[in-house]
């Protein structure tokens, strides 16, 4: 008997990666009970920031993959969520060190996860962003196509990622003044 | 509109290499309005020289790399996969944009807004109106920023001689704002961190294991906020309201000093 894997179901949205920095070193200094303790900040504040329509698609250690069907949503929720780690670390003393990727592209959903090649693109983006950083691609900042009033996109420019064969234009995503 | 610079500009090429050097040519093109030059190649080294010139001079490895000017003026030299050196003169003041995969990436003279990126060369900014230079293990070294300097690297060090403000990240590469007249903003994992301030702008520092010291100009008196889990903090200034300093790590060494 041959199995027959379902058809792949293709779908358009914006993936979100997010990485906490310093978590390793975080959790060597202060032991894993307060590294779970952030973890669990991260994701209540995420959760509460998450508009309707996106989801967490799933944890990867230290870090978030989130889809949204929206690209100005997903920048929108990157930045508030940005405004929001940087207001509970003042508060608090918590390192929420977070860095963001933002790519807009073609997914293949997989049960409940989604990969492909815009997936990678988008795991890839978030290594160039600092912390407290939104970074996109060239890609969703032509498809929110000057739809987002009160964000800016500052140039980066091409940016050579391991993996991608041809460099990426990149942007920095920030609220306007 | 895309133009290729083979029909608009005047193709000088250079019989310039010997036997065993890769065949280079030279552009000469025009500048129109704000100058500005956008350069990419994967592992080649970039050198751009800004001087007292009304043109864009670039050389190329002949036949590798694809020269275009935009409707707006903007001059692109873009290469392939394979090493492509870009060699590029043009007017004081250009916007430059560049990035590389390995390759070096050194800026001599006076520029305008600076955007690079590198995966593992290092970058080397003369002087610059803004900086935001980005790598993963290369370092990076800018000698003076009119305006806001953002550098971040992974593990490569981010040194900045004089800057106005300065946003600066490190996972563990060493940094080192030598002096700032404005904010400045710094974080790191584990990196070392020395920051000269005028006093003129506020100082954030947060690290988890790197030391930091940040020195301050006799006279000025810090309203300063030192935080330390298990390292040891010392301020040797007289407190005040002159500017805000706030260090917080976890492990490293705190010193506010008066240099």
């Amino acid at each position: 008997m041959v199995a027959i894997a379902p058809a792949a179901e293709r779908i358009d949205g914006a993936v979100v990666f997010t990485d906490i920095v310093g978590f390793t070193e975080y959790t060597a200094l202060r032991g894993d009970s307060e590294a779970v303790a952030l973890l669990s900040v991260q994701e209540r504040i995420v959760r509460e920031e998450l508009p309707a329509g996106a989801r967490i698609v799933k944890e990867l250690g230290d870090g978030l993959l989130l889809w949204f069907p929206d690209a100005c949503a997903a920048v929108r929720c990157a930045l508030a969520l940005q405004h929001r780690f940087d207001v509970e670390s003042g508060e608090s003393g918590l390192p929420l060190w977070v860095r963001m990727g933002v790519h807009w592209g073609q997914q293949t959903r997989r049960r409940d996860d989604i990969v492909g090649h815009d997936v990678n693109l988008a795991s890839r983006i978030v290594g160039v962003a600092g912390p407290g950083e939104v970074v996109v691609s060239g890609a969703t900042v032509a498809e929110i196509d000057a739809a987002l009033p009160g964000v800016a996109f500052d140039e980066l420019g091409p940016v050579f990622m391991k993996g991608i064969p041809a460099p990426v234009h990149l942007f920095r995503a920030l609220a306007a003044s | 509109m895309g133009v290729s610079l083979r029909a608009l500009a005047a193709i000088i090429d250079s019989d310039l290499w010997g036997q065993d050097e890769v065949p280079k040519h030279t552009v000469s093109v025009p500048v129109q309005g704000q100058p500005r030059l956008f350069l990419s190649t994967r592992s080649g080294k970039v050198t751009v020289v800004a001087e007292s010139r009304d043109d864009f001079l670039i050389e190329t490895n002949k036949g590798q790399a694809t020269i275009e000017q935009d409707a707006s003026g903007r001059l692109s030299v873009t290469a392939g996969a394979s090493t492509v050196d870009i060699d590029a003169r043009c007017p004081a003041g250009t916007d430059v944009i560049a990035g590389t995969n390995s390759g070096r990436v050194e800026l001599v003279g006076d520029f305008g807004g600076v955007r690079i990126s590198t995966g593992s060369g290092g970058i080397a900014i003369d002087r610059a109106k803004s900086v935001d230079a980005r790598t993963t293990s290369g370092s990076i070294v800018v000698r003076d920023c009119g305006g806001r300097c953002r550098m971040k690297t992974v593990s490569g060090r981010a040194e900045v001689a004089s800057a106005d403000r300065a946003e600066v990240a490190t996972t563990s590469g060493r940094i080192s704002v030598e002096q700032a007249s404005g904010d400045v903003r710094v974080r790191s994992t584990s990196g070392t961190v020395d920051v000269g301030s005028t006093g003129s702008g506020d100082v954030e520092v947060d690290t988890i294991s790197g030391a930091v010291t940040v020195r301050l100009p006799p006279g000025v008196h810090p309203d300063a906020r030192l935080e330390t889990f298990s390292g040891k903090p010392r301020c040797e200034c007289d407190e005040g309201s002159d500017c805000c300093v706030v260090i917080r790590t976890m492990s490293g060494d705190i010193r506010l000093l008066t240099a």
